[in-house]
């Protein structure tokens, strides 16, 4: 039966918008848990070396404090449960600067911050590996990333008439999600509460289990809103389990929030980056090599790589290849997924290379793009499930106005301003992993409603929104008799909102457990349709009072035999102010096939994110580390610059229609990483076109143009 | 350490909607605050679910009330204590407060109004704007023994009853937010904006502000630039930026703003 009002595919606005414009989403600290007692982390203030003598005494007796817990009182944890950077009591020994080294338990917040001044440490402390500007020569091949070449790199480098081997590179930022992480634990008996926002609501529940030692079903994450996460809150931190060790040795719930200060050194880290681009092509344009070799840090004992090299993998057609990674241990917490891991800083060196080439050549960048696009993905030879970046580069350009670009760079001169036009792509995997949901029908009369569990996440995605459009089309309910219930280790495990897998993972599952639902309670009936009739007409015509099914959904075979991405092309026109060499991004577009577009409004909100994130990566975001403390120098948010309202311009959103249903069944491809893709890029390359300087280290800031 | 709340919790406006709807159940609500039956009732009197949201949203919204009295402390717990008696979200509250506390956390800790959010406890993010007296103040940065006898808004006070402040529906339709931390901040300061606006408040990127003597300021036109400019002090880091921009608008001109997105091939 054609419904004719179809939700998926409409801007319908957030089902749980009501909640956060009336301050009653409840985030991890808001949760109304009875008597809670407060606690305050304190840090390292040396970047190696170990604790030789630790003072509690003042801090235990002062007024309101239950406990002063460091690794002395601290009990044994398995720090290879899955909790990630370490930072977890266990020893004296500390590896960077700002580890957690304790922690005060008081009956106010008041008090623990007060208390925590009180404690006095005394360090045995050595060398500190903090300089990577001087410890990059000593790199070595990381442990699961060999090199990947294909054809030989050396010889048509060395044959090219046109080459480009460059070396951008990329400062350590921060996700500062607005909601600093945060943990309430409450302990029932042998089992835990953790109030805790989780991006992976299984993974942060076997996280804490195998560290505490307990078993997964003696742990509960609740996590039904995210004040953001992007990549931090995927793994989990030792905030989490030294919150639930707290708890129980104050035997009383504890609340733990990390500080803005704090979020610096606690949950891990975009890496610094020099990534050394080599391309060469005939005079023509044919791409005939591309070295992308990306040399980084990790932890002293863990291990963590941003993937730089992966668009370089299958943007282009080129014979010859290399993807490389070396990486050296330094005294830093371990680095981790940060919005568009690898992508968003690897296709800034791309996409700069490749404009670069376009000016040695004489070619338009677009044109240049165009010519060495790919048929096959060339990294694994498989086809394309869909490809969009031709189409995004031709409606991109078409509706930014590109025809207005002058080649020549500073030619384009306004008043006191140079105007420039970039361009620059982007891409990221669309993946579904397995999902479980469960779908309940009730009936009261002639009303059905309609509840969905799943152990999902929304960190701002549209999660919710999203499932309850898919299921008010599955089901035949109305939106507003839907309630979908996520974020919850209860429900149905889930994959994690990362990756850009949960909007295809999860609304494949919903729809699965529909369609057995309504296949249920067809087979209930007995009788036979012409037309298939939706479960809520079944509920009604079989008076049915209650029904539920669940299902666990997975990607199909099919799918493993293509390749399968979201890409895009991103525009930006910049004003770069020849007095002060500030930068404005007046215009952007970003131009984006992402498979079927769910609700076009919060999805809008996913490119407008990722282009306002790229802006920061652009321009403002960087974290500067002391080369003799190791401590960051830019340690809050006045040092630290995220973009503001008054940094971003005229962003305009423009999405490739396809229906790529080899990918998956609903055809979804995720969108929330690839927003980012290709935007840094695309500002530099308008800034050359502006000015007629390079800039290859990011952010580009005005001493970088004056 | 006794406290009194002397007041219902009630607003006017939700007493009145309740009266009007309910009367029968009013006693009951006065007494013990809105509980889940009451909703289901509301519910169906105001025509089977309000607008297109989440029945479970809506009712979360509905049974809370807008400021809880405040909880009493042990006396250990208490340093310093500070008597203050101030107005919250239209309800009278006296409490004693450590006088370190900030009115942020006695707004979170104390009273139950977790909606103001501590983004960076600094003053650098603005997810904990309330309104002092109908200014916009960083509640993280106040000391709440600095409020005494004042009337503090916070988010939970912005709407009328069951019926959403202009901005908390624009925000809803131009989707002002992703995660929603950064929301109770944003939707204060906007409403502080057209106020200060409407008082010819100057800003950095106003034009010139030179007055002859005596004259008052007349009204600054919010454009675009105007409106991100008194936002910047807001942050939002999930990026919705120009959909903040669009509803703030749309609420001060009172015409409609486009959203637009476009799709093509």
């Amino acid at each position: 039966m054609e419904d004719k009002k179809q939700l998926v595919g409409t801007p319908v606005s957030r089902v749980d918008g009501i909640l956060k414009v009336t301050g009653k989403a409840d985030y991890s600290t808001d949760h109304p848990v009875k008597d809670a007692a407060h606690a305050v982390i304190f840090k390292s203030t040396i970047a190696a070396g170990s604790i030789k003598r630790i003072d509690t005494a003042a801090a235990e007796k002062a007024p309101g404090v239950l406990a002063v817990i460091t690794h002395e009182n601290m009990p044994k944890l398995n720090t290879r449960g899955g909790i990630r950077g370490g930072a977890m009591l266990q020893g004296p020994e500390v590896t960077f600067y700002g580890q957690h080294i304790g922690l005060v338990v008081a009956e106010t917040f008041e008090q623990a911050r007060h208390a925590a001044h009180l404690v006095k440490v005394e360090y045995d402390p050595k060398n500190a590996r903090v300089d990577f500007e001087k410890l990059a020569s000593e790199a070595k091949v990381p442990k699961d990333k060999k090199d990947e070449k294909r054809g030989d790199v050396k010889a048509a480098l060395a044959d090219a008439t046109h080459k480009v081997e460059e070396v951008y590179a990329t400062p350590i930022e921060h996700h500062h999600a607005l909601e600093p992480h945060a943990t309430i634990a409450e302990w029932q008996g042998e089992n835990v509460i953790l109030y805790n926002s989780a991006q992976i609501v299984n993974g942060a529940q076997n996280a804490a289990a195998s560290t505490l030692g307990l078993k997964p079903e003696q742990v509960r994450i609740v996590s039904p809103y995210l004040g953001g996460g992007f990549g931090s809150k995927g793994g989990q931190w030792a905030n989490l389990v030294l919150t639930a060790v707290a708890a129980k040795m104050v035997k009383r719930p504890v609340k733990l929030a990390l500080t803005r200060q704090q979020m610096f050194n606690s949950v891990g880290l975009r890496q610094r980056n020099f990534q050394k681009l080599s391309l060469a092509a005939t005079p023509d344009g044919q791409l005939t090599a591309l070295a992308h070799e990306t040399t980084t840090h990790a932890a002293m004992q863990d291990e963590f790589v941003e993937p730089c090299g992966d668009c370089s993998k299958l943007m282009y057609e080129v014979p010859n290849s290399l993807i490389s990674y070396r990486v050296v241990p330094m005294h830093l917490i371990l680095p981790t997924y940060t919005r568009g891991p690898g992508k968003s800083t690897g296709s800034f060196a791309l996409e700069s290379a490749v404009d670069e080439l376009a000016y040695k050549l004489n070619m338009d960048p677009i044109e240049l793009r165009i010519k060495n696009e790919p048929e096959r993905d060339p990294s694994n030879g498989k086809p394309w499930s869909s490809r969009t970046t031709v189409q995004c580069l031709r409606e991109g350009a078409k509706a930014f106005g590109w025809e207005k670009r002058q080649a020549k760079p500073g030619e384009n001169r306004q008043g006191n301003y140079l105007v420039g036009y970039g361009v620059a792509c982007g891409t990221y995997p669309a993946n579904q992993r397995p999902s479980s949901a469960l779908v309940k029908l009730h009936r009261a009369g002639n009303d059905v409603t309609a509840t969905v569990e799943l152990a999902a996440a929304d960190l701002g995605t549209g999660t919710y929104t999203i499932l309850a459009q898919t299921a008010a089309d599955a089901l035949g309910v109305p939106l507003n008799k839907i309630t979908v219930r996520i974020g919850d280790s209860d429900f149905p495990s889930a994959a994690g909102s990362v990756g850009s897998v949960g909007a295809t993972s999860y609304a494949n599952s919903v729809q699965d457990a529909c369609v057995k639902l309504t296949d249920e309670l067809m087979a209930k009936s007995g009788k036979q349709f012409f037309v298939r009739p939706t479960a809520a007409q079944l509920m009604v015509s079989e008076k049915i009072n209650d029904h539920q099914t669940r299902v666990d959904s997975k990607a199909s075979e099919k799918a493993e035999e293509y390749s399968s991405h979201s890409f895009n092309a991103n525009f930006a026109e910049v004003w770069v102010d020849t007095s002060t060499g500030t930068v404005r991004v007046a215009r952007f577009l970003a131009a984006t096939g992402a498979g079927k577009i769910l609700n076009p409004k919060t999805a809008r909100s996913q490119i407008l994110g990722g282009v306002t994130w790229g802006i920061g990566m652009a321009l403002t975001e960087e974290s500067i580390v002391d080369p003799r403390w190791g401590n960051f120098v830019t340690r809050s948010l006045a040092e630290y610059h995220v973009p503001v309202n008054l940094d971003i311009g005229q962003l305009e959103v423009l999405f490739i229609r396809e229906e790529d249903t080899i990918s998956n069944k609903l055809g979804v491809k995720g969108i929330g990483e690839v927003g980012i893709v290709g935007v840094a890029g695309a500002v530099a390359n308008a800034v050359f076109n502006a000015t007629g300087k390079r800039v290859r280290e990011l952010p580009i800031t005005p001493d970088k143009l004056l | 350490m006794m406290e009194e709340n002397e007041a219902p919790q009630l607003t006017e406006d939700e007493k009145k909607l309740f009266e009007d709807l309910m009367p029968e159940d009013l006693d009951e609500i006065l007494d013990t605050g809105v509980n889940r039956r009451h909703f289901l009732k509301l519910l169906t009197l105001t025509g089977g679910g309000l607008l297109a949201y989440q029945a479970a949203a809506a009712e979360q919204v509905l049974t809370r009330p807008l400021s809880l009295p405040p909880e009493a402390l042990p006396p250990s717990t208490l340093e310093n204590a500070v008597d203050l008696s101030l107005r919250i979200n239209g309800t009278s509250q006296k409490l004693t407060v450590d006088s370190r506390m900030t009115l942020l956390d006695t707004l979170r800790e104390r009273l139950g109004l977790t909606g103001s959010k501590k983004g960076c406890d600094h003053g650098q993010c603005g997810a904990c704007t309330v309104l002092v007296d109908g200014r916009r103040v960083l509640s993280c940065l106040t000391l709440a023994a600095s409020c005494e006898g004042q009337s503090v808004k916070t988010i939970e006070g912005i709407a009328q009853g069951n019926t959403l402040h202009p901005m908390q529906q624009a925000f809803l339709k131009h989707d002002g937010f992703q995660c929603g931390f950064c929301t109770p901040g944003q939707i204060c300061s906007a409403v502080a904006v057209l106020d200060e606006a409407q008082k010819g408040e100057a800003s950095y990127v106003t034009g010139p502000v030179r007055l002859k003597a005596g004259a008052k300021p007349s009204p600054v036109r919010l454009s675009e630039e105007e409106i991100r400019e008194r936002m910047s002090g807001n942050l939002c880091r999930c990026g919705a930026y120009p959909n903040i921009v669009a509803a703030i608008r749309e609420v001060q001109s009172g015409k409609p703003v486009e959203q637009t997105w476009n799709f093509v091939g």
